[in-house]
């Protein structure tokens, strides 16, 4: 009976102790300051959808919430999510905790985090109210770049072994990808980005999700305009349009229905009429049409990528572009 | 202090009746009603979120009695602070079209009509996109600033050798607002896309992140601000027969508008450094007080004041319950309120004029 008594006694005491083995904590220093966060959080909400929480889940991190956006519906969904991951709140348990700039403080309250995630983009205030929730930790992607937001997020969330595996599996098809094309630094590609109205057309140097990534990696050259872009990326004139042609041109756009790769055409020929005329990628068929959100900021996303290049650049011949003396 | 009762009026007087105060009884009666509906506004929102709380457990919670540190967190730090920070922040910016309107004598005039709102908004823009590495500490501050700055460069602009007009303010206000305007959208179409981003949710109003420290900041000015313009609410009922009227009551003319419009901008200013640009409050409160029961200047302000408050109080219940979690920020709501009451108004003038 005694015994008995010790081991129940003994059962409760190990039942109690283990979630404080399950919290223990370290600290960590992020953009908004330095907090002690859990060694293996169990319940992490994410304050955006694209950038934290599509990472945070390809790495089998314990996501139990996500900022996202709506439809035209009303539907919520997580950008990216079909197009890379396959997932959306309606075939996972992400709960949706509204928009990364509407956040629902007690919908992130009620499901009891013990890590919060956001960025730059997450408002200051919210993100100070939220640290009464749990940690709340804002991760300046922009400042990091895409690999080393993900592997932040990997180290946050207890998860840097499943990145590690996979990023050096990237890094192999990059060097392999490297050797079928060869001297890469001779071949200039330009991003660009189009939205279906055709009104503005942004020019990116880097920044742009995967893709920017992949070329930077294989180590293509860009136009000399566009590597000599101040920031990240610049709203483009019409009248300027003939100096952004390379031997590829990668034109993103933000899948919505609206936007097809049909509009999308339309949508520059509204911008700069005759632009296909003025870029020789285009007359090639060198200009490659990509919807945004697939290539987004994943290892799914670096893996398309890599892909597209290879299939693009190396897997068919290509008419190299000319600059005129 | 007693109290006596004629048939539509209420006057008290102090016990050697050397104060009396005469309160018109359809006037009191509206304020009681609108404090009841704020109370109950109040209620709700105490009692509503996406967070289940049973009301009994949020009255224990505001009693005193801790449940659980989540409950406490959601009930006093999110709804609480989030509530009164709505309820201020509608009294100020009422008060504050209230004051414009009557320093103008302009029914239209509103805090961002005269780019008060505007100026706030650039001051937290340039903050968040051109110096993002400057702590989010200083936005109510920069904030402020640039309200007052706009302000004072409208007023500037408006004088003339002759000194102020009030056409010239209002006119200045509104060139002013658009050019200043025009620079936030740059900022925000052309700034890092991260930062702009950022600066959304504040351009909206939304009232979302309110805590305590805001609602202190908001009631320190109120009870400085609000008795000042009580104080000065009897030159401003001479101003409503005109300038040349209420010189010939001896009032000081020049020394109220002026008064007026300072703190006029500095509610403007406080309440949006706190949440933000929230449209049309300052506008429609005034001129629904003065529909809701006519009265004198001081209890014209407190009405007005009531009504801002419940204003934004529901506008921000309604837009962080209706379609949880969807948040839709309050200055969107009173927008969506005011734009047709806007409408009504100018027609209502228009058919008085013909």
């Amino acid at each position: 009976m005694i015994l008995r008594a010790t081991l129940a006694v003994l059962a409760l005491a190990i039942g109690l102790a283990s979630p404080a083995f399950a919290q223990e904590t370290r600290s960590f220093t992020a953009a908004n300051g330095t907090f002690d966060i859990p060694v293996a959080p169990q319940r992490i909400v994410a304050l955006n959808d694209q950038i934290v929480a599509l990472p945070l889940y390809e790495l089998g991190a314990p996501l139990v919430g996500s900022a996202g956006r709506t439809d035209a519906d009303g539907n919520h969904f997580l950008r990216g999510g079909m197009d890379t991951l396959g997932i959306d709140y309606a075939n996972t348990d992400i709960a949706y905790v509204g928009g990364f700039n509407g956040l629902d403080l007690e919908a992130i309250a009620a499901l009891s985090p013990d890590l919060i995630i956001g960025g730059p983009y997450t408002d200051p205030d919210v993100a100070e109210q939220l640290q009464k929730v749990a940690p709340t930790l804002l991760i300046d992607n922009g400042a990091l770049g895409l690999v080393d937001t993900l592997k932040t997020l990997a180290d946050v969330s207890g998860k840097s072994g499943s990145f590690d595996a996979r990023y050096q599996r990237y890094l192999d098809n990059v060097e392999r990808a490297k050797s079928y094309i060869g001297d890469t630094s001779v071949i200039s590609i330009t991003m660009t980005f189009m939205f279906p109205a055709g009104e503005e057309l942004w020019v990116y140097r880097a920044g742009l999700g995967a893709i920017a990534q992949v070329l930077d990696d294989v180590g293509f050259a860009q136009p000399a305009v566009v590597a000599a872009l101040a920031e990240t990326q610049a709203s483009w004139s019409a009248e300027l349009i003939q100096d952004l042609d390379a031997d590829f041109v990668f034109g993103f756009y933000r899948q919505q229905p609206d936007a097809t790769p049909e509009t999308i055409f339309a949508a520059y020929e509204k911008f700069a009429p005759g632009w296909c005329q003025a870029l020789t990628a285009c007359q090639n068929g060198q200009f490659v049409l990509l919807p945004g959100p697939t290539f987004g900021s994943t290892m799914a996303g670096l893996d398309l990528a890599l892909e597209l290049v290879e299939n693009t650049v190396a897997g068919r011949p290509f008419t190299p572009f000319v600059e005129a003396p | 202090m007693t109290a006596v009762t004629h048939p539509r009026q209420i006057v008290l007087r102090s016990p050697r009746e050397r104060l009396a105060l005469k309160l018109p009884l359809r006037a009191v009666l509206v304020l009681c009603l609108l404090l009841l509906a704020l109370f109950l506004t109040i209620a709700v929102s105490l009692a509503t979120g996406s967070y289940g709380v049973a009301l009994g457990d949020v009255l224990d919670t505001l009693r005193g009695i801790t449940i659980s540190r989540a409950i406490d967190n959601v009930v006093w730090e999110f709804r609480f602070a989030r509530t009164l920070a709505a309820a201020l922040v509608g009294a100020m910016m009422a008060l504050s079209g209230a004051a414009l309107q009557n320093a103008t004598r302009n029914g239209l005039a509103d805090p961002s009509l005269v780019g008060v709102s505007q100026g706030a908004a650039l001051a937290v823009v340039t903050l968040t996109v051109v110096f993002p590495d400057i702590s989010s500490s200083w936005r109510p501050w920069a904030a402020f600033a640039g309200a007052i700055l706009v302000a004072l460069a409208v007023q500037g602009l408006a004088r003339t050798r002759q000194g102020g007009s009030t056409i010239r303010f209002i006119l200045m206000g509104i060139g002013l607002s658009a050019f200043i305007s025009s620079i936030t959208s740059a900022m925000m179409t052309y700034g890092e896309i991260d930062r702009a981003m950022a600066a959304l949710a504040w351009l909206a109003g939304s009232i979302n992140a309110a805590s305590w420290g805001d609602v202190w900041t908001l009631l320190a000015w109120c009870a400085v601000l609000l008795p000042a313009l009580l104080a000065i609410s009897r030159t401003m009922s001479a101003l409503r027969f005109g300038e040349a009227a209420a010189i010939g009551l001896g009032a000081p003319v020049k020394l109220v508008r002026n008064l007026q419009l300072a703190v006029a901008v500095a509610l403007a200013a406080i309440a949006t450094s706190v949440v933000g640009p929230l449209g049309f409050v300052g506008l429609i409160a005034p001129h629904a007080a003065q529909r809701l029961a006519p009265a004198g200047m001081a209890m014209h302000l407190i009405l007005t004041a009531a009504i801002g408050a419940l204003l934004v109080s529901l506008a921000d219940l309604i837009g962080r319950a209706a379609f949880a979690p969807i948040q839709i920020p309050a200055g969107l709501l009173t927008a969506l309120i005011g734009v047709p009451l806007f409408v009504a108004l100018l027609l209502r003038s228009r058919a008085t004029t013909h």
